[in-house]
C-alpha cells in the first residue's frame, strides 16, 4: 500500500508515481510489476487524414501546372512564363498544405520549409529575368529575416508565463526591429549606406508603446484605472 | 428486428424489411459535431471476479443486441437529417486500450455506434452519444453482463426494467423519442454568460489521461449530510472549488474573472414515466462568479444547493427541452439540406457547444444489481470522453464505493490535484489509479 507524500492520496499498486504531482514512489518492493495495470499499454491509433488532404491538394495544383506547362511549350516552344506559375504553386503547397502532413504541429520544420521554398522561388525569378544581383544582398536576407522574426513572434505568443501586456510589448519591439533591419538591408543594397530614415518613424513610437505596456503591467493601480475606464 | 408494437411507435419505420429511426432531439447535433478532437463518446464498464471469456462475451452481445435493437444501428445520411438504420450483424469484441473514449472509427467497427471491449476481468462498452445516454447505456451493460454471467455460470438472474430479458421481444417504449413526447409549447432562451475554460498544454489527438479516485460512499455521504446536501451537490461544489483554485493562478486577468460553471446532466426519466433507452437527459449549469469576491467551499456548496433546487425542476427542464424541440421542428431548419446544415451545426457546436461550462460532471448514482449478480461483479466504472473542454468528470457508486473518473486532454493535472487533495483534507480516504504508463 503506497501513499503520495505530497498529495496524501493512496495509490493503486500499479502506479509507479503519483498521477497528480508525479512524485515517484519509494517502495521497497516493486509491487507495480506484479499487479495488473488498470489499463493495457496498447493504445488506439487514430487515423490521421491530413496526408490525404495534402495529396488531394497537390493533385489539384498539378492540373493548372500541367496545363500551363503544355500551353507554354505549344505556344513558344520553350519553358519560361509557366515556371512562375509552377513555382507559385509549389510555394502554395509548402505554405498551406505541408502542415497537414504532420500529426503534431511542427512549426520550426514548416517555417524552415517555407523559407527554403521562398528562397528557391526568388532564385527562380532571378534566373528567369537573368538578373541575380538583388538576390543575395536583398532577397534572401529579407526572407530569412522574416522567417526568424515570425519564429520569435510564435514563440513569444505561446509563452504562457508572460503577461498579456508583456507579450504585446515584445511583439511591438519585434515588429519595430524587423522594419528597421529591413530598411537597413534595402539601404545597403541601394545606396551602400547604413543611414536609417523612415523605419525610425516606426521603431521609435513602437519602442515607446512597448515601454508603456511594460510600465502599465508593472503598475497595478494604473492598470486598474485604465481597466475601469475602458471596460466594455 | 423490431416487433410490430415497436414499429407502431412514431419513430420507427419499416420499409421493405429495413427499419430505421429518426435521431432523437439530443442526438441531432452529435454526428455533425463529431471529430477526432470531440469524439462524443462515454464509457461504462464492469469488472467481474474472473477473466473475461471472449467467445462467451460475443454470444452474450449477439443475444443482447437482438433484444435491444436501438443499439444495433448505423448512421445513415438523409437529404435533410441523419437517421439510424438497423443492422442485423454484431460488432467485433475488441481488446481494451490505454486511451479509451477516443474517436470511434465506425468503418472499422462494422458501422456500429458503440464498441465492446475487454481487458482482464473487465467488460467495457463505449457508446457514441447519438445512441443513448448514461441510463440507457447502463441498462445495455447490465443486460450484456447478465447474459454473459448466465451463459458462463449457468445461473438465473432475475430480469427487470434495467436488466432486460433477452428472450422477450423489444417493446416500443424503449425506442421512443421522449423529448418529442413530453415537450410543451414553451421556450426559454439558451443564452448564458460564457464560462472559464481550463488552460494547459494540449495532448496530441488521440491521447487521453485518466485518473480514477476510489472513495468509500459512507465517508462522502457523512460529509454531504454535514453540509445538508446530496453527494452529487457536494462533489460538484468541490470540483468548482478545485477549478476556482486553478483559475485564480491564471496570468490573464480576463480569465480570472470568468464564471466557473460545471454542467451537471439531469436524467429526465425521474420527471416523466419514460422507459426509453435512447437519450433523455438535460443539464443544469452550476457555478460561481469570481468577480463577486473570494469564495469559500461553504459558500460554493450553498450556491450549488440552491441553484440546483431552482434549476433542476420539471418546469425548468421542460422549458429547456421544449426549446430544443421547437428548434428541431422549425420549418426553415428542417428544409435546409444536410450538406449545408452539417457545417452549420458543426460551427454552432464549435462556438457554443462547451462555451457555457468549464467542465461536465455526470453522476450515475448508486448502481444496484440483483443478489444473483452482485457476487460476480467487483466494480463499475463510468467515464466521459473529454472534448473541447479539456476535462470531463463522471462518477458512479457500487457496493459502498464511489468511483470518480476524470479524463483529461491536457498535460497538466492541476484540477485533479486540487480536487482530490481537497477531498483528502475533508477527511475522505482516496485511492487513485490512472492510465499513466
Amino acid at each position: 500500500m503506497s501513499y503520495c507524500v505530497k498529495c496524501g492520496v493512496q495509490l493503486s499498486d500499479a502506479e509507479k508515481k503519483c498521477p497528480l504531482c508525479f512524485t515517484a514512489i519509494n517502495n521497497q518492493e516493486d509491487t507495480h510489476l506484479k499487479v495488473q495495470r488498470p489499463y493495457p499499454l496498447e493504445t488506439d491509433k487514430i487515423k490521421h487524414n491530413g496526408r490525404s488532404i495534402a495529396v488531394l491538394g497537390m493533385l489539384t495544383l498539378l492540373i493548372p501546372a500541367v496545363i500551363c506547362l503544355l500551353c507554354n511549350i505549344l505556344s513558344s516552344g520553350s519553358v519560361d512564363w509557366s515556371l512562375y506559375i509552377i513555382g507559385g504553386e509549389a510555394c502554395f503547397f509548402i505554405y498551406a498544405l505541408l502542415p497537414f502532413i504532420f500529426e503534431k504541429p511542427r512549426a520550426l520544420f514548416c517555417l524552415s520549409a517555407d523559407l527554403g521554398v521562398t528562397c528557391g522561388y526568388l532564385a527562380l525569378i532571378g534566373i528567369l529575368i537573368k538578373d541575380m544581383s538583388w538576390l543575395f544582398p536583398l532577397g534572401i536576407p529579407i526572407t530569412v529575416l522574416s522567417g526568424i522574426f515570425i519564429f520569435i513572434l510564435i514563440k513569444t505568443v505561446k509563452l504562457r508565463q508572460l503577461a498579456v501586456l508583456h507579450k504585446l510589448a515584445a511583439i511591438t519591439v519585434i515588429v519595430g526591429l524587423f522594419v528597421t533591419i529591413t530598411e537597413l538591408l534595402i539601404n545597403l543594397f541601394k545606396h551602400k549606406s547604413i543611414i536609417l530614415s523612415w523605419s525610425l518613424y516606426i521603431l521609435l513610437p513602437f519602442s515607446m508603446i512597448a515601454l508603456m505596456f511594460i510600465f502599465i503591467e508593472s503598475n497595478h493601480t494604473l492598470k486598474d484605472k485604465i481597466l475601469r475606464r475602458l471596460f466594455i | 428486428m423490431y416487433s410490430e408494437k415497436a414499429c407502431n411507435n412514431l419513430n420507427v419505420t419499416v420499409i421493405s424489411g429495413e427499419s430505421w429511426m429518426k435521431l432523437d432531439n439530443a442526438a441531432k447535433i452529435y454526428p455533425a459535431a463529431k471529430s477526432k478532437k470531440w469524439p462524443g463518446l462515454f464509457r461504462l464498464s464492469m469488472e467481474l471476479t474472473e477473466d473475461i471469456d471472449v467467445d462467451i462475451l460475443s454470444i452474450g452481445l449477439e443475444r443482447t443486441l437482438k433484444r435491444l435493437p436501438s443499439f444495433s444501428q448505423k448512421l445513415g445520411c438523409g437529404l435533410f437529417w441523419y437517421y439510424l438504420e438497423h443492422q442485423d450483424n454484431t460488432p467485433p469484441v475488441q481488446k481494451d486500450s490505454n486511451n479509451p473514449c477516443v474517436y470511434l472509427d465506425t468503418k472499422a467497427n462494422k458501422d456500429f455506434l458503440f464498441r465492446v471491449r475487454y481487458y482482464g476481468r473487465r467488460i467495457a462498452v463505449e457508446f457514441f452519444h447519438v445512441l443513448t445516454d448514461g441510463t440507457g447505456g447502463m441498462c445495455f451493460l447490465k443486460t450484456l453482463v447478465a447474459e454473459y454471467l448466465t451463459l458462463k455460470y449457468d445461473i438465473g438472474i432475475p430480469r427487470s426494467a434495467d436488466i432486460i430479458d433477452c428472450n422477450a421481444v423489444p417493446i416500443g417504449d424503449e425506442l421512443e423519442d421522449s423529448f418529442l413526447k413530453y415537450a410543451r409549447h414553451i421556450s426559454k432562451s439558451r443564452k448564458e454568460q460564457s464560462a472559464y475554460h481550463i488552460s494547459g498544454t494540449r495532448e496530441e489527438i488521440g491521447a487521453i489521461n485518466i485518473i480514477t479516485g476510489i472513495m468509500p460512499v459512507h465517508e462522502i455521504s457523512v460529509k454531504a449530510k454535514e453540509y445538508s446536501v446530496t453527494v452529487n451537490e457536494l462533489l460538484t461544489s468541490v470540483l468548482i472549488m478545485a477549478i476556482y483554485n486553478v483559475q485564480q493562478n491564471e496570468m490573464s486577468t480576463r480569465k480570472r474573472k470568468k464564471l466557473i460553471k460545471v454542467c451537471v446532466p439531469i436524467n429526465l426519466r425521474k420527471f416523466y414515466p419514460s422507459h426509453t433507452l435512447r437519450n433523455f437527459a438535460s443539464y443544469v449549469n452550476l457555478g460561481i462568479d469570481p468577480t463577486l469576491g473570494q469564495y469559500t467551499l461553504e459558500e460554493i456548496i450553498k450556491t450549488v444547493k440552491y441553484t440546483m433546487g431552482l434549476e433542476a425542476t420539471e418546469k425548468m427542464m421542460n422549458a429547456k427541452m421544449s426549446t430544443n424541440v421547437s428548434s428541431e421542428k422549425n420549418k426553415i431548419i428542417r428544409v435546409i439540406p444536410l450538406f449545408l446544415k452539417n457545417p452549420l451545426m458543426k460551427l454552432i457546436h464549435y462556438l457554443d457547444g462547451d462555451r457555457y461550462n468549464s467542465t461536465t460532471l455526470s453522476n450515475l448514482g448508486m448502481i444496484k444489481l440483483p443478489n444473483e449478480m452482485v457476487c460476480y461483479v467487483d466494480r463499475i466504472d463510468f467515464m466521459l470522453g473529454a472534448g473541447q473542454n479539456p476535462i470531463a468528470c463522471s462518477c458512479v457508486s457500487f457496493k459502498d464505493t464511489l468511483y470518480f473518473n476524470i479524463s483529461r486532454t491536457i498535460v497538466e493535472p492541476l484540477v485533479e490535484q486540487n480536487f482530490f487533495t481537497l477531498l483528502v483534507k475533508m477527511g475522505i480516504h482516496i485511492k487513485l489509479e490512472s492510465n499513466q504508463r
